[in-house]
């Protein structure tokens, strides 16, 4: 246990937080535009594992920017019979979220069978390099630990001010809010609200498959089946926990992350009486802690999760 | 009202849309389109199939092979359909209260822990106490694992969505753990338990099959549903579910309606698991669960929370994830297929009610009802009660 004081384990556990901060960055950002238009996206697992899939075999084939494209495109499709059954046909948000996941899963599990036989050798990817700063990368313990990232990494902490500028100064932002909190009211002021939560939730879809994309690319470099091992539903944890806030899913993903990281190193410190099962719980207690915590103080956008069915 | 709650059931939201049909037309239109969804579904995963280089004739003639094709394959639907049906009920008697969990797959993992431990209490004791006892076991079992998110539920007002999905983690690890060291059987390889005992195995009900004595148990549960959503209580909690604010109105109080209705979900989900544990493999294995606490769910909404309904849901889907196997190890087609058109079969249901394409059905309904009612004299009477002066 000695090792737990020595600087090398924080610099690879706060490193590792940052990357598995990663995925949950995109997802939740774009989730977080969906539901404050009222749309609550239970399929996000289902965009995320699409886009992991997709991105990894068009990388394979046309090299990784074409494969973060097709990754977030790939997502977005999904999203998009999210925005046909449930924004224009006003089915169920959760039965039809519930069904987006499954057919997710389902859908690249079947695709990656029937692409990688018993005993065949899986597609791979080398996962993305890192971009270090030039002299702040230098800087003992902090520019090992937080400055030297995948330049996945990068660019979700990069999205975060986007999507805060996107949400707060912006005509659509003020739409989204308007259309989630009170559709019929921002009917009434002229908002389409059909159009506005049409695009909240491509966008969810975008971000969610890019966040998919970034697992395969950035992280592991192949698809297996499940590999977003429930993220898209840690995703939903963060962004009740930060009550909506982009700047706070930047802060709840490298939250939820440094746990998944300190589960996973501390299994290469502990002595062997520790079962490793037991680290592994640590992420998910995390979450369940960030949950109920969140809970006490959320206030969620007011027609999360209903239709808008204009008066016929 | 220009939103729509978002209702428990999740698939009759369209009533609305129905209001105006008579009782004939109504049933017409949901048989109809939920056969449409089904077909609809096929037909994509025919599209899926074609455009992967398989032939979908082949294919689903192995489906229908692997699920009814003989005593054995039958078998094996209802094996698979049992602990579905189970779970579903459970996941509906929540669903009508408006409260989801998808926390079956982790109280599923408990309920079969439960019967292993009674396994081992009751090594000699007589099969007639020792298997109910494993039951109670496997469902009191499945009803501790509810009872943290559903007290937070309860009280702090956690989602009860994502802590139970957290609470499936917590039991597939602890699973994995006890399965990789104290009840691991010494000699095996992968993980495993040592078979449950004698006593609380449930015999095979057809020789040669894997189908076990505690499908019949299945059968009580529905029965039993069935008379809950017709009793008082029934009643209060679907109140609930429906509209909060009334029921708090008449007294039916929130907290408890949520406490129970997940207290209910979990110990149906621990009874799954007793199913599993003592039934269909009498061993623990890490993957025990397999995706059945999803699957219920799943079964729970395609069957509209409705007794009848989770009893056909459970059948399809039980055929369609054994069929999917047989396909897979006679065709060489993933059985991840089988998952795909499921799920298309849920989004099917869960816009069938929907205006735009009830209307659809609204239409064709007429239409028949139409030109056979003017011959046969049953159809829609025309022009209101006074007819057509």
């Amino acid at each position: 246990m000695a090792k737990l004081a020595e600087l090398t384990f924080w610099t690879a556990t706060i490193s590792g937080g940052l990357r598995l901060a990663t995925p949950l960055i995109f997802a939740s950002l774009g989730e977080t535009i969906a539901q404050r238009a009222g749309v609550l996206n239970i399929g996000l697992e289902g965009y995320m594992i699409i886009g992991a899939l997709t991105s990894l075999y068009v990388t394979v084939e046309s090299g990784i920017a074409v494969g973060l494209l097709a990754g977030a495109l790939s997502g977005a499709v999904l999203a998009l019979l999210m925005v046909w059954l449930c924004v224009r046909l006003n089915a169920n948000q959760v039965v039809v979220g519930f069904g987006l996941t499954i057919l997710g899963v389902g859908l690249t599990g079947y695709i990656f069978r029937l692409t990688t036989p018993l005993g065949a050798e899986r597609r791979q990817v080398n996962i993305l390099g890192e971009i270090r700063i030039p002299g702040l990368s230098d800087i003992p313990f902090l520019g090992e630990a937080f400055l030297s990232n995948s330049w996945m990494t990068w660019l979700a902490f990069g999205l975060v001010p986007v999507v805060w500028w996107l949400a707060q100064r912006t005509v659509f932002g003020l739409e989204v809010r308007a259309v989630g909190e009170d559709p019929d009211a921002a009917f009434a002021r002229g908002v389409d609200v059909i159009r506005v939560r049409s695009l909240a939730t491509l966008l969810s879809g975008l971000l969610g498959g890019l966040g998919g994309a970034a697992i395969t690319t950035a992280l592991v470099g192949v698809f297996e089946p499940a590999i977003t091992a429930g993220r898209g539903f840690i995703a939903l944890i963060v962004i009740i926990m930060v009550r909506w806030s982009a700047w706070g899913v930047a802060v709840g993903s490298f939250a939820f992350g440094l746990a998944d990281a300190l589960g996973a190193n501390l299994r290469n410190i502990v002595s062997d009486s520790v079962p490793t099962e037991a680290l592994q719980t640590i992420p998910f207690l995390v979450a369940l802690i960030i949950l109920i915590i969140g809970a006490r103080r959320a206030r969620m956008p007011k027609s999360l999760g209903f239709n808008y069915v204009p008066d016929r | 009202m220009s939103t729509t709650a978002p209702d428990a059931a999740g698939m009759d939201h369209g009533a609305e849309a129905l209001r105006a049909d008579t009782p004939f037309e109504r049933a017409t239109i949901g048989l109809g389109t939920s056969l449409l969804a089904v077909v609809a579904a096929l037909g994509l995963g025919a599209v899926i199939l074609a455009g992967s280089g398989e032939n979908p004739l082949t294919a689903y003639g192995a489906i229908l092979v692997g699920s009814f094709g003989d005593w054995f394959a039958i078998g094996e639907t209802l094996a698979r359909a049992a602990p579905l049906a189970v779970v579903g009920v459970g996941a509906a008697v929540a669903l009508r209260a408006g409260v989801i969990t998808i926390g079956a797959q982790g109280q599923l993992i408990a309920g079969s822990l439960g019967a292993l431990c009674a396994g081992f209490v009751l090594q000699d004791a007589p099969a007639v106490a020792a298997v109910p006892l494993a039951a109670v076991a496997g469902a009191l079992f499945g009803m501790a694992w509810v009872l943290i998110p559903a007290l937070l539920r309860a009280h702090l007002n956690v989602n009860e969505i994502l802590s139970t999905l957290l609470f499936n983690e917590f039991a597939f690890l602890l699973l994995a753990y006890l399965l990789n060291n104290p009840l691991k059987e010494p000699k095996a390889i992968t993980p495993k338990s040592e078979p449950l005992p004698d006593s609380v195995v449930l015999g095979d009900l057809v020789a040669s099959t894997r189908l076990h004595a505690g499908v019949l148990a299945v059968v009580v549960i529905v029965a039993l549903f069935a008379l809950w959503t017709r009793s008082t209580m029934g009643y209060r909690y679907d109140l609930f579910g429906e509209n909060p604010r009334l029921a708090h109105s008449l007294g039916i109080g929130g907290r408890r309606v949520v406490l129970n209705s997940l207290l209910i979900s979990g110990a149906l989900a621990g009874l799954a698991g007793w199913l599993q544990a003592a039934g269909l493999l009498q061993r623990l294995f890490v993957d025990i669960a397999e995706e059945i606490g999803f699957f219920g769910l799943v079964v729970a909404m395609l069957g509209g929370a409705r007794p009848l309904g989770i009893l056909a849901a459970a059948l399809l889907v039980g055929a369609l994830q054994a069929g999917g196997l047989h396909m897979q190890a006679t065709e060489g087609i993933p059985a991840s297929l089988s998952d795909v058109i499921q799920a298309l079969i849920l989004l099917g249901f869960a816009v069938r009610y929907a205006p735009q394409i009830a209307a659809i059905g609204r239409r064709a309904v007429r239409s028949l009802t139409d030109t056979f009612g003017a011959a046969a004299g049953w159809g829609r009477a025309r022009g209101g009660a006074g007819g057509e002066a």
